[in-house]
């Protein structure tokens, strides 16, 4: 990554090789769908490839990745909202009916990841990318063109949207 | 709330561990990589031809638009008849007598012919009258062309001390020595002459001085470039009261 890229499918190629993998990760925690995730990577690919030559740090790449890849989850979150209230109710429905387990195993994760999708896009960017990235809280408001107070009002809504969630499925 | 971080942070890495590793290249992802940078370059291309078309397009209409003129050069036919023009000295006005700079646009639009240009004039004292500190001069513009032009309204002058302007005040109007002529359009076939008249005192008032002036530069109604003709003179406080251009030679009367 000290060089600088270029435009040829070759450097397109090595800087999909090396970043792909967590690109496609983030996307995912993201969005909650492997194949999508995929296919936004490969939408941030495409879109970097027309504007690296005016990258002028090469190694500023992985933050302009991660930061389209933000971008195209929030859009495809709006896109797909109507889709997403729909598939949440038909979760809840089926979400009684699972097995549970009081301790924090493969049940307990599984209920944490649902609660995860059900939140709004925002605050589960700024989950992911607090948790997962390890991005302070200057960095995310910069990503998700905030100001930092807010993201700290998301982390908090999030966590607690979350714990009510799982909260609520116990419960039931 | 430490705990919900930890399990939240656990939870992630979790899933992104179930990603499994891209080590091939999609070449669709490739190909329209390609693609758009293609389309990229055509829109910039695009947005280039448009921008060079555009200050083209600016650039000739600016070129063909009626001409501003600079100060002391005076233009079409003033609406106040003592309308006063200081000439404001320019730097590097060097010509040598009766030779021309360059050519003037001809006014666009016109059903008369184009106006005259330097490179249509010869232009020459025809003369001077004096008497009693006031003194007359009469100057021909001449074409030299091989079509006809026009020439309309007051011409400009500045007086020249060697290469070095003086400071010129041109008056529009009449005085002792210059009629009232009403400006008109005055039509030039090929060899033919118009004249304009211009006086001035030699004989200071108050303060005045009468600074001695070894030549004049004259610049035609509405033309941007002058001529230079040599012109003995001490026209005090640089002040030349005009007439407007008429046809020939003869002065005509008030």
């Amino acid at each position: 990554m000290n060089e600088r890229p270029d435009v040829d499918s070759g450097k397109l190629g090595e800087l999909y090789v090396r970043h792909a993998d967590d690109a496609v990760r983030l996307a995912y925690l993201l969005t909650g769908d492997r194949a999508l995730a995929e296919d936004l990577v490969q939408d941030a690919f495409v879109r970097l490839a027309g504007r690296l030559v005016h990258l002028r740090d090469p190694d500023a790449f992985p933050a302009y990745l991660r930061r389209t890849v933000v971008n195209l989850a929030n859009s495809n979150f709006r896109r797909r909202k109507v889709e997403r209230t729909y598939l949440e109710r038909a979760r809840s429905d089926v979400a009684g009916a699972a097995t549970r387990a009081p301790d924090g195993g493969v049940e307990d994760r599984d209920r944490m990841w649902q609660a995860l999708e059900q939140l709004p896009a925002r605050q589960r960017a700024a989950i992911v990318l607090r948790f997962y990235e390890d991005l302070p809280e200057s960095a995310i408001a910069d990503l998700l063109q905030c100001r930092p107070g807010t993201v700290k009002s998301l982390l908090s809504r999030g966590l607690e949207g979350m714990r009510g969630q799982i909260r609520g499925d116990t419960d039931e | 709330m430490s705990d919900m971080d930890d399990r939240v942070r656990d939870l992630l890495r979790r899933k992104a561990d179930d990603v499994p590793p891209h080590r091939d290249v999609p070449p669709s992802m490739i190909r329209r990589a390609h693609r758009r940078m293609a389309v990229n370059g055509a829109v910039v291309g695009a947005v280039v031809l448009i921008l060079i078309g555009g200050v083209f397009v600016g650039f000739q209409a600016f070129a063909g638009s009626p001409p501003v003129h600079p100060l002391g050069n005076p233009t079409t036919p003033a609406p106040h008849p003592t309308a006063t023009h200081t000439h404001t000295p320019r730097p590097g006005a060097s010509h040598s007598p009766g030779t021309v700079s360059s050519p003037s646009p001809p006014p666009s639009g016109s059903t008369t012919p184009a106006r005259c240009s330097l490179a249509h004039l010869k232009i020459a004292e025809v003369g001077s009258n004096g008497a009693a500190g006031s003194i007359q001069v009469e100057v021909s513009m001449r074409n030299v062309g091989s079509t006809s032009c026009s020439l309309e309204g007051y011409p400009g002058m500045a007086l020249l001390a060697g290469t070095t302007q003086l400071p010129t005040t041109v008056i529009r109007g009449s005085s002792v020595v210059v009629p009232a002529i009403h400006p008109r359009l005055v039509v030039l076939s090929p060899g033919r002459s118009a004249a304009y008249v211009f006086g001035y005192s030699d004989v200071p008032t108050g303060n005045q001085t009468c600074p001695t002036s070894t030549g004049l530069e004259v610049t035609p109604p509405n033309a941007y470039q002058h001529a230079t003709i040599s012109f003995q003179s001490t026209a005090c406080g640089g002040v030349l009261t005009t007439s407007p251009v008429f046809l020939g030679l003869t002065v005509p009367t008030s």
